[in-house]
């Protein structure tokens, strides 16, 4: 397998020069944005995976329309009906078709998945990244400042919320998720800075008088973007699943409307009976959004790592 | 970076099936326990005498063995058949004389003096006689405001019983005295037709003053505990396991035909229901979700208990002040729909306040006497349009029915929500909340429409009519009518079943015709039980007695 | 480093103080009493009752007096069970749940950390693509959904474990397994991207280039690098796991602690509240102390808290 090959003449070509053709740039000029969208159209997992996305945000916006019944319309004779050409995913225990339920489902858990996705990502990722940076006695008061956020009894936290919001819609939940969520990002991203501070090609930045902030954003944070990705992935299923706590506790959606974590937990009270698509559906849905989340992450984290521009 | 050396992954493959290979480890282990019950099960079939062991489930940790203290059905569940009463409810629910600790009673003729005369034959599970002492001291300590007890007011019907809980009064003055070992005299403040089945509570039992007063903590371990029921406490492994062992010193123990009860703590439906099909336990609560189902099959009973589950208005709502409203949304809900629909438990439908069963003592049925007092459906829009023109509204504003958290009131609530749509063409709003800020939001009356459930607290109509007197502690709707008022207070100032009767009936009426309330339905409970398991005893208002339980295989 | 330690247990008693304060607050801010239920109590009673539990002096009284008695850690009764104080119920349960955690933990970071180097260095292989489907579902299947299917597959049909409640081993796998599943395939996850990642930096090819064998550039380069997020999620993780789980110990119907952290808050069960709080948290800051020990060990060039000095 190491043997060198034999080098044969043969193997030798020669190569006219034209030399019209040097002036002509072989690859266009593209910014790291543009080459990152080219690496990952490349990537057909991660192509899948945001096609399934736009797939699952189209149903949640559109699905709703496809069918004759609204996500409220209840014919209690009809209840616990499974799959057939009048109801596609069956109905529930008050006769509501399930296949409005779970589109209309998607737009409250999609949205709240994204969006505390996306408050991880700008208050975890900066308050992590600081305090990392910083090292010393501001990280470690910032660290303990996330140990206290993180042992504060959430359902005290949420009650509260919920009583001091008189309003409650989609914003309040989202906020109340946001309130501690970010907190396990912000211990990740400081984990792997402190790390990354101590190699050469940041000592080497420094020492070209780099910014704090050009250090963070352009060094330390792309750095990192493997693990930020992957948590911001864990987060949407996670927010998915404690939105459906919160209307536990009274603060999530309202009845009669349905989240797909609510769905999950009516589905699980019924497995005994055999009402299995109550549980599957909204499960599929949960795991989809999951799984395309996951390997569009990974295709996002290869196409946007510095490393592996060429 | 490609060429990973194979060998590297078979580390990593060792790696997951040595940990595969450790959990199968434990597989072995893990056959011991089961196999064990299954050969015992199978030896006791050969065995002539049948191990009668009787093995419950508790749910969750009963939070106090200590009838002073004792106040959830758990606890009293297990506190039943530790101990004992001036009366034990017979196996036909009755109260009978000499079923209990004492043997007789005289009742004076104004009904306000009762002496018990006590057994000579009973001891505590340490030895002691039960005296009249033990009695009152028990029931002095549940009143003494420093025990803190939540259900002293169940000992309010005593003389000065409320005034000594509030402090107005001392101990002395207090309606119960040991005029000897074996004698107890009762003085109440009013006439209590059922004060007898009263003293068949759970607070109401003795505690043994000598150890009580050595040991404030005697409750709270097996090593410690007292009792003079049919039972006494063989072990108490917290949030898992209470186990009770039948009581030698027992006055009536040739009866008692177990030798064990078992309380395991499993509070998962599908957990629970697993193990009672594999026979790990031996009567649960049905699963909620195939209530019906087993019902339909026959597998699973389902008897009233006494109880209400319903809404309230706010009478001192802007829209709800009026009665004609309230009584349209009360008719628009499709009762016999909820029932057979939605709970699916074998709930009775409600078109009354009191649930049947609850009048042992007044000769007649109450329920059957008042039959029912609300209206049909059709009648609802007719309501509604009457209501609306005396409040000058051509449009209701949004409605908001408020309820606690939970899957099954969400469920019911969400079905009348679109009964409410159909029957009335009404837009309703839910908005449930965590439990404990709901209680307040209904105390302070900020609400419109609440859930709320009723349970007695004895086998009487009163439990349930004298909560919507004006003021009263439990008048959730804030409603008030003097004559309403005056008839409850006519039912309480006599011990003529009769006239009581006819007042509290003439109360309801009242109540529903003003629609203060929707009553929905009547409880039930519905439970599982082995074939094996003869001789439960279950009450009216939904206690369980296992004192004549025994295993029949 | 005594010093270090020293002067990280200062601050331990300090994060501890500042969350009991901001927990103390925060649980008499929210709604609801201690002693309410459907039917309401006479109003002497409930006096009787705020007397009894000194709910009837101020907050800052009651502050006051719950700092005294915490020093000698006394935790204080617990309002819902009339029979257990609150050290009571952590010293009857907390070993239950810790034993539980301890597997549960075992379970995840072997499993998590092998899957997830599996995964990264066959890259796109099937074997990668089953590892992050396990990861996937065991991320998007919620407890209330494994441990019943746990219970139905591997109990009732198989046979092969207790159904529920404890006791033996045997009882601890399949509640163990629940409790792990989810942290497993989080650390598979980010096992496998940190593994990726180290695996395309220089140092490795340079220690190709030297000829090491593949062991020692995965087992001594590669995983010492990557390890480190997941060790970063330890901490948290660790403390969650020890002290119990709602949701898993109500399904196995195991007397853990978990069940307190809710239970308490739904009867405003203060001391227990409280009392559940500051042990979680001293569990919490422990294990991130240890994490951060850890840090300095994988890799020397790590300093944690002695930049300052």
């Amino acid at each position: 397998m190491n043997r060198m090959p034999e080098i044969t003449k043969e193997m030798f070509r020669r190569i006219e020069v034209d030399k019209s053709e040097a002036e002509v740039i072989a690859r266009p000029s593209i910014n790291f944005w543009q080459d990152a969208w080219r690496r990952l159209k490349m990537n057909n997992l991660a192509m899948f995976g945001l096609g399934l996305i736009i797939f699952l945000v189209v149903m949640a916006l559109f699905g709703p329309y496809l069918v004759p019944y609204t996500y409220d319309f209840q014919v209690l004779e009809d209840q616990n009906q499974g799959i057939s050409a009048a109801h596609w995913f069956g109905t529930d225990d008050l006769g509501r078709d399930i296949f409005v339920r779970i589109w209309n489902g998607g737009r409250v858990s999609l949205l709240i998945g994204l969006m505390a996705a996306l408050s991880d990502l700008i208050i975890g990722v900066i308050y992590g990244g600081l305090s990392g940076y910083r090292g010393g006695k501001i990280d470690q008061l910032m660290m303990r400042i996330v140990d206290v956020l993180y042992a504060l009894p959430y359902l005290l936290v949420v009650i509260l919320m919920m009583v001091v919001m008189e309003t409650r819609g989609i914003i309040t939940i989202i906020m109340a998720l946001a309130a501690t969520g970010w907190v396990g990002m912000a211990r990740l991203v400081r984990g792997q800075i402190l790390q990354l501070k101590e190699m050469e090609f940041v000592l080497a930045a420094r020492t070209l008088g780099a910014s704090t902030k050009r250090l963070l954003f352009k060094h330390l944070i792309p750095n990192s973007m493997g693990p930020i990705i992957v948590n911001m992935t864990l987060t949407v299923p996670s927010a998915i699943f404690a939105e459906a706590f919160l209307s536990f506790i009274g603060l999530g959606v309202q009845a009669p409307l349905a989240s797909w974590g609510t769905m999950v937990n009516e589905g699980v009270a019924v497995m005994l009976s055999g009402y299995w698509w109550r549980l599957f559906f909204p499960a599929v849905m949960i795991s989809l959004t999951m799984f395309a989340f996951n390997v569009f992450g990974d295709g996002l984290r290869d196409a946007l790592d510095p490393k592996l521009r060429k | 970076m490609k060429k990973t050396s194979k060998w590297l992954v078979l580390f990593l493959a060792i790696v997951i099936v040595a940990s595969v290979g450790l959990v199968a480890c434990g597989t072995d282990t893990s056959d011991e326990p089961t196999e064990q019950s299954s050969t015992s099960g199978t030896t006791d079939k050969d065995k002539p005498a049948v191990e009668q062991k009787l093995r419950l489930n508790a749910r969750t940790e009963p939070p106090s063995l200590d009838p002073g203290t004792a106040t959830d059905s758990t606890s009293f569940e297990i506190l039943r058949v530790l101990m004992e009463g001036l009366v034990r409810l017979d196996k036909n629910g009755q109260v009978t004389k000499g079923s209990g600790m004492a043997k007789d009673w005289k009742v004076s003729d104004d009904q306000l003096t009762y002496t018990f005369y006590l057994k000579d034959d009973i001891y505590w599970s340490n030895g002691d006689p039960v005296t009249a002492q033990d009695f009152e001291y028990a029931w002095k300590r549940v009143l003494n405001p420093e025990t803190a007890a939540d259900y002293a007011y169940q000992l309010y019907y005593l003389k000065n019983g409320e005034a000594y809980n509030n402090g107005e009064a001392t101990a002395d003055e207090v309606g119960v005295k040991a005029l000897d070992d074996k004698t107890l005299e009762v003085v109440l403040e009013a006439p209590t037709p059922y004060f007898l089945q009263l003293t068949a509570f759970g607070t109401l039992y003795p505690v043994n003053k000598n150890v009580v007063e050595s040991n404030p903590n005697w409750a709270a371990d097996a090593s410690t505990y007292v009792s003079n029921g049919p039972f006494k406490l063989a072990s108490w492994e917290h949030d898992s396991e209470v186990v009770v062992t039948k009581n030698e010193n027992y006055w009536n123990k040739d009866e008692v035909k177990l030798d064990e009860i078992s309380w395991v703590m499993v509070n998962d439906d599908n957990t629970a229901y697993q193990l009672f099909l594999n026979k790990e336990i031996d009567i649960d609560a049905a699963p909620q979700e195939l209530t019906y189902e087993l019902i339909q099959k026959g597998e699973a009973t389902s008897t009233p208990i006494l109880g209400t589950y319903m809404y309230l208005f706010n009478t001192q709502d802007e829209i709800f002040k009026n009665k004609n409203i309230r009584k349209a949304f009360s008719i628009a809900i499709d009762r016999d729909a909820i029932v057979n629909q939605v709970t699916k438990g074998g709930q009775i439908p409600a078109y009354g306040f009191v649930p049947p069963g609850s009048s042992p003592d007044m000769g007649v049925d109450f329920r059957e006497y008042n039959g029912d007092l609300i209206p049909d459906v059709s009648e609802a829009k007719k309501y509604l349009e009457l209501g609306m023109k005396e409040l000058g509204l051509t449009e209701l504003p949004t409605i908001t029915l408020s309820y606690n958290t939970s899957e099954g009131h969400k469920k019911i609530a969400q079905a009348i929500q679109a009964m409410w749509k159909d029957n009335l063409g009404v837009e309703v709003e839910l908005s449930n909340q965590e439990w404990k800020v709901y209680l307040e939001t209904i105390d302070a009356g900020e609400f419109q429409i609440g859930r709320y459930g009723w349970l007695g607290d004895y086998m009487d109509p009163m439990t349930f009519m004298d909560m919507w007197v004006t003021g009263g502690g439990n008048n959730g709707a804030h409603y008030s009518n003097p004559e309403y008022d005056a008839l409850i207070e006519k039912a309480k100032s006599t011990a003529d079943q009769k006239v009581r009767l006819e007042a509290l009936a003439e109360a309801e009426k009242i109540l529903m015709d003003e629609a203060v309330v929707a009553p929905i339905y009547f409880y039930t409970r519905v439970f599982i039980q082995q074939d094996y398991v003869k001789g439960v005893v279950r009450h009216g208002d939904g206690a369980t007695d296992f004192t004549w339980t025994y295993i029949e295989k | 480093m005594l010093k270090f330690i020293l002067r990280r247990l200062g601050m331990l008693v300090v994060t501890l103080w500042v969350i009991v304060t901001l927990t103390f607050f925060l649980m008499h801010a929210i709604p609801g009493d201690p002693f309410s239920k459907e039917g309401r109590m006479p109003e002497a009673t409930k006096e009787n009752l705020m007397k009894y539990y000194g709910l009837d002096k101020s907050l800052p009284e009651q502050y006051v007096s719950y700092l005294i008695k915490l020093t000698k850690f006394d935790l204080g009764p617990s309002y819902f069970s009339k029979t257990q104080s609150v050290n009571d119920i952590i010293a009857n349960n907390f070993p239950v749940s810790a034993r539980l955690g301890i597997q549960a933990l075992t379970i995840a970071v072997m499993f998590g950390v092998a899957l997830g180097t599996v995964a990264a260095l066959k890259h796109n292989s099937a074997l990668d693509y089953t590892a992050m489907v396990i990861a996937v579902l065991g991320v998007s299947v919620p407890n209330i959904v494994l441990a019943p299917l746990l219970i139905n597959v591997f109990s009732v049909k198989l046979g092969w474990f207790p159904i529920a409640r404890w006791g033996t081993f045997a009882h601890t796998v399949l509640p163990a397994t629940a409790l792990g599943v989810q942290a497993m395939a989080v650390i598979a996850r980010l096992m496998r991207s940190n593994m990726l990642e180290v695996l395309g930096q220089d140092y490795i090819r340079t220690a190709r280039a030297k000829g090491l064998s593949q062991f020692a550039v995965v087992w001594r380069h590669t995983i010492r690098n990557a390890i480190m997020p997941v060790i970063t999620i330890l901490g948290p993780l660790t403390a969650a796991l020890l002290t119990g789980t709602f949701v898993v110990e109500q399904i196995f119907a195991i007397p853990g602690m978990g069940k307190y952290f809710v239970k308490s808050v739904n009867n405003r069960d203060y001391p227990v509240i409280l009392g559940t709080t500051i042990f979680y948290s001293a569990v919490l800051v422990t294990a991130n102390f240890l994490v951060d020990v850890a840090y300095g060990l994988i890799d020397p060039r790590i300093k944690v808290g002695v930049r300052g000095e």
